[in-house]
């Protein structure tokens, strides 16, 4: 019987096809595809990570609106008090930036976590990469919604009616939501090769919120109100917050959102396509 | 058609100790000009497999055979799909079962019913045809009303046939195995060995990694022998005993 094809001799680490780009970008489009037709996967996955991170509790997953509502009624009376501005102008807004900007930044976080956290099941089981991504994206997601009911009480408590603008915050959560996906796409390549990108983008987001305008306005910077116009976060807190306090969001954080999410799309595909076959060695 | 080719395979693993796999060892190489940190640029890279040109046809029964550390689970997991070769390519054709350690990917909060379930639709079914599978599974694990508990309350044997039911009740052309899997008491470990000798008559092809020179030679028709990564040797076995009763 022949002996494999030993004959190229043992460093023969000529590149072969399969290692080319152009395979690889292949590779992972046909990852990409699988993922989403699987998609009761990640869906499965996502509810169960909720209910097990409630399992046991009363409440369940409303523990997150009960929270949200505590930071809300917390902060927003503080700092409406602390700056002298009307409770009933100043509450929805830092409790619907707050909202939005929790979102975010969990988004990132999770992001990070989204390959090291399933370990056992990528060294295990083969099942494309971007369901481990999507899964964090969607209970990222579905964290959010829950945290979002905590403003409806607070609507009654104000006495703040419906308009119709407020339809205008749906595609604005949906831009949102389209950022996560390049995001944690991003992060969770970059977050398993290289393990101090989880903890220094916790650091960078906490001082981004004090850096965003959340808690303070845009006007209160005078002439150096640059430093919000140019904050991706400003722009894609605006596209929610802004219709949700009866204002139409600028042209230009709409361009903005829309170009942050393009610039992160290029750069997550060349790190998703070279880095995805490595991944499960690296976790 | 049913089959997988290896075509000259490189398979290399990083090992990352602490200090490699952190930014700090990249960015103070490159400020030291690769001088003072450089050792912590050279991440540990173990060879798991070497020039490795294997093809398998429907019908073959292979097993595996070398020692620890030779390369054996390496393939497994590559023909898994789980790795991808560092250099060379691989092409595996049909549905892949992987019974290379069925306890992973268990989730331990859920119940037995659940990861059923889960399993299942990570595998791509559906759920009306997971249900329809349900009872069936749920009978051979014989574990009744713990099927309803939570896996993390289960015996270690409970949780191996929990495990076992739902990885040999999916259908598949390629059966990849890394051992022979013993499991659970002795009534259950009947059952089970039936059931196993029935999904290999099945599937196509068979891949087996074991120690046991007896299991591989009475459900092998061919056999690779590893060596540091590489393939020291093939044979052919007659047909197998198993051939001739199915």
């Amino acid at each position: 019987m022949m002996r494999g094809a030993n004959a190229r001799g043992g460093q023969g680490v000529e590149r072969l096809p399969h290692s080319g780009w152009r395979e690889q970008a292949g590779l992972a489009v046909q990852d990409v595809r699988d993922a989403l037709r699987g998609h009761h996967a990640w869906v499965a996955l996502a509810w169960m990570d909720i209910k097990h991170r409630y399992r046991r509790s009363v409440i369940g997953p409303f523990w997150i609106t009960i929270t949200m509502m505590v930071l809300i009624a917390g902060i927003g009376t503080l700092y409406g008090l602390l700056f002298r501005l009307p409770l009933r102008e100043y509450l929805p807004y830092i409790a619907l930036g707050d909202i939005v900007w929790i979102y975010m930044s969990t988004a990132a976080q999770e992001g990070c976590g989204a390959f090291t956290g399933s370990e056992n099941m990528i060294r295990s089981l083969k099942l494309p990469f971007m369901t481990h991504i999507m899964r964090a994206v969607l209970r990222t997601f579905i964290v959010f919604l829950h945290g979002a009911v905590a403003y409806i009480p607070f609507l009654f408590i104000l006495q703040i009616s419906p308009e119709w603008i407020w339809l205008m915050a749906i595609p604005g959560v949906v831009l949102v939501a389209a950022m996560t996906v390049p995001l944690s796409m991003l992060l969770a390549v970059a977050a398993t090769r290289f393990r101090d990108i989880q903890p220094s983008i916790a650091n960078v987001m906490q001082l981004a919120f004090f850096l965003t305008p959340i808690i303070w306005k845009p006007d209160m910077l005078g002439e150096h109100r640059w430093v919000a116009d140019i904050n991706p976060f400003y722009h894609f807190i605006q596209v929610v917050r802004a219709p949700m306090m009866g204002e139409m969001p600028s042209t230009l954080s709409y361009l903005y959102c829309v170009g942050f999410i393009l610039a992160l799309v290029i750069l997550a595909v060349p790190v998703f396509v070279l880095g995805r076959r490595k991944i499960s060695v690296w976790v | 058609m049913v089959g997988i080719d290896l075509q000259d395979c490189h398979l290399h693993l990083p090992v990352f100790g602490t200090a490699n796999r952190s930014l700090k060892g990249l960015v103070l190489s490159a400020v030291t000009g690769g001088r003072l940190a450089s050792s912590s640029r050279n991440v540990t890279v173990v060879e798991a497999l070497r020039d490795v040109t294997l093809s398998i046809a429907p019908g073959d029964r292979l097993g595996l055979l070398g020692h620890n550390g030779a390369g054996k689970t390496s393939l497994l997991k590559l023909m898994a799909g789980i790795y991808e070769p560092t250099f060379g390519s691989i092409s595996v054709r049909g549905r892949v079962s992987n019974l290379l350690d069925v306890t992973m990917g268990l989730d331990f909060e859920a119940t037995g019913v659940d990861n059923v379930i889960l399993r299942g639709q990570l595998h791509g079914l559906k759920r009306r045809e997971i249900m329809a599978r349900l009872p069936q599974i749920w009978e051979f694990t014989g574990l009744g009303d713990f099927m309803n508990v939570p896996v993390r309350a289960y015996s270690s044997g409970m949780l191996v046939r929990l495990a076992f039911s739902i990885a040999t009740s999916l259908e598949a052309d390629i059966l990849l195995m890394d051992e022979w899997l013993g499991v659970g008491d002795a009534d259950f470990n009947k059952r089970a060995e039936e059931r196993l000798l029935d999904l290999v008559k099945r599937s196509s092809i068979l891949v087996l990694a074991s120690h046991n020179a007896s299991i591989i030679s009475a459900l092998c028709n061919r056999t690779v022998t590893f060596s540091h990564g590489t393939i020291e040797s093939m044979a052919e076995l007659g047909a197998t005993g198993l051939e001739g009763a199915a």
